[in-house]
């Protein structure tokens, strides 16, 4: 049974689909702000634009999956902090960027990589810092 | 080239996971069994539930299983 379980995890890519679900998370990875906002930012928008502003200052995620995938991060959610945007608990990872984070928490929930090239570098800063060896042997790899 | 001769580490992912099954910790729902030795608890976690079962997305969350 546990046997199938797994085949059937491996064959959906594990949980990656769970990343950023703010109505089953538990806990927020608090990334670096997207921009230096300390510079006076004009953006000019025509009458028919459709921009939108994503919100990627935080990665939602599950203390369940980070405590069984990573062992420092275990460390980290006994002395948790709060998200200020949300009654969350949030993990402080404000050395790295939101698209980083996001791939580290995909690495984390299916054992995949899906990274591009250019973030390699900082992706494997990333496994770095949270001691993910075999992620951060896969940045290495991948990035060469 | 010098990354291409980078070891990868074994995989723990399928032993890091089985960790969670009937774990305590962080768990958020728990299946009450009736054994002929009395009452038995199983844990889980609503999260992994929902994501794998459709039967227990509408039972945790009805309006999303309304819209899948």
């Amino acid at each position: 049974m546990l046997e199938s379980f797994v085949k059937a995890i491996n064959k959906h890519h594990g949980f990656a689909a769970c990343i950023n679900d703010p109505s089953t998370s538990d806990v927020v990875l608090l990334c670096k702000p997207p921009f230096d906002t300390a510079l006076p930012v004009k953006v000019s928008l025509g009458k028919s634009s459709d921009a939108r502003v994503k919100n990627e200052s935080r990665v939602y995620v599950h203390k369940a999956l980070l405590w069984a995938r990573c062992p420092s991060l275990r460390t980290s959610l006994s002395k948790l902090g709060k998200d200020p945007n949300s009654d969350l608990d949030a993990i402080d990872a404000t050395k790295f960027s939101y698209t980083v984070l996001v791939n580290f928490a995909h690495y984390l929930y299916s054992d995949e990589l899906r990274c591009s090239l250019p973030l390699m570098d900082e992706l494997r800063d990333c496994a770095e810092h949270f001691n993910c060896p075999r992620l951060g042997a896969y940045a290495t790899r991948t990035g060469h | 080239m010098l990354g291409k001769n980078v070891t990868l580490p074994e995989s723990t992912f399928k032993s890091d996971l089985l960790q969670l099954i009937n774990n305590q910790l962080f768990s958020d729902v728990k299946f009450t069994l009736n054994g002929s030795a009395g009452p038995e608890l199983i844990y889980a976690h609503k999260f992994i539930l929902m994501y794998r079962s459709e039967f227990f997305r509408a039972m945790f969350m009805p309006t999303a299983a309304l819209h899948k």
